[in-house]
C-alpha cells in the first residue's frame, strides 16, 4: 500500500519561459526560485514556490520531444500534475496490480524519484508520482 | 496575496467513474460534492495534502465545462489559487490590465471565487478562491 501525501507541483508548458516568469510575477506575485536546463527531459524550467507546492514553468529545448508536441497540438497550458507519495515502488506495484497504465520505471529527478501514469488511466491527465527524500537532495 | 494552490480542476465525463481512480486507487478522500446550478456542472473536491483535486462533470453540452469536454476531451481544466481576499486580488489584477472572466467575485464550490481569462496566463485558466 502507498499513500498520496500532497500536491507536489504543476507543470505548465510555455513557448517563452522568460515571458511566463514575468506573467506569474506580475499577476500572482510568484517568484522563480531557481531555473535551468534539464537535458534528460529536453526542457528548460523555472520553479515558482507557492504554499507547500510549486509551479514549474517548462519550455522545450528543441522542436522535438513530448513538451514540443504538446505545444504543437494544444498550445500553451497545464502539462502535468505531480503528486507526492510516501513509497513510489509500492505505488507502482499497487497501480500495476489494479491495471493502471504506469509508464516505465522510476527515474531520479532533483530531490527525489518519479514515474508517470498514462493519461488513459487518469481521465486525460498526465500524472507524475514523486517520492521526495533526503537521499536525492 | 496568493497563499497556495487551493485546487486543480479536472474535467471528466462521469464523476463516479473518475472516483475509481482518484478516490479508490489514489486514496484521496472526497470532502465535498455538489451541483453548481449556474454552471451546469457536478463537482467533487478531494483532499490532497494542503491542496485539493476538483473533479468536474458537465450536466449539459452547452455549458463551459461541457464545451471543454466536447472540444478537448477529459483532462486538466484550471488552476485555483487561494487568497484571503478574493475581491482585493481581483481588483489588483484588473488594475494591472489583466483580462478577467468574472468582473466581481461570486459564490462557488471553493468559497467566493472568480476566474481570469486563460489568455492572461499563457493558456492556463486561473481561478482565485477565498474559502
Amino acid at each position: 500500500m502507498f499513500k498520496a501525501l500532497d500536491l507536489d507541483h504543476l507543470a505548465v508548458a510555455t513557448r517563452d519561459l522568460d515571458a511566463a516568469i514575468n506573467t506569474y510575477r506580475e499577476n500572482f506575485g510568484l517568484e522563480a526560485e531557481r531555473w535551468g536546463e534539464v537535458p534528460a527531459l529536453g526542457i528548460r524550467n523555472a520553479v515558482l514556490p507557492v504554499g507547500e507546492a510549486f509551479i514549474e514553468l517548462i519550455t522545450p529545448l528543441t522542436g522535438e520531444g513530448p513538451v514540443a508536441r504538446f505545444l504543437e497540438e494544444r498550445g500553451e497550458g497545464m502539462y502535468l500534475i505531480s503528486i507526492a507519495v510516501d513509497d513510489l515502488d509500492a505505488a507502482m506495484a499497487d497501480l500495476r496490480e489494479r491495471g493502471v497504465r504506469v509508464m516505465g520505471e522510476p527515474v531520479p529527478i532533483e530531490g527525489g524519484r518519479m514515474a508517470f501514469v498514462h493519461p488513459s488511466s487518469t481521465h486525460g491527465v498526465l500524472l507524475q508520482l514523486v517520492q521526495r527524500g533526503p537521499a536525492a537532495e | 496575496m496568493i497563499k497556495k494552490i487551493h485546487h486543480v480542476g479536472i474535467v471528466v465525463r462521469d464523476i463516479e467513474q473518475a472516483f475509481a481512480f482518484y478516490r479508490d486507487t489514489l486514496g484521496l478522500p472526497v470532502h465535498k460534492m455538489d451541483t453548481v446550478v449556474d454552471q451546469d456542472v457536478k463537482a467533487a473536491l478531494l483532499t490532497l495534502g494542503h491542496s485539493e483535486i476538483e473533479l468536474l462533470e458537465p450536466l449539459s453540452t452547452t455549458s463551459g465545462i461541457g464545451r471543454f469536454l466536447e472540444r478537448r476531451g477529459e483532462g486538466i481544466h484550471h488552476l485555483c489559487f487561494e487568497t484571503d481576499d478574493v475581491a482585493a486580488e481581483l481588483e489588483r489584477v484588473k488594475a494591472q490590465g489583466v483580462e478577467v472572466i468574472d468582473q466581481a467575485p461570486r459564490p462557488g464550490l471553493a468559497g467566493m471565487i472568480c476566474f481570469l481569462h486563460p489568455r492572461a496566463t499563457h493558456g492556463v485558466l486561473v481561478e482565485f478562491a477565498q474559502p
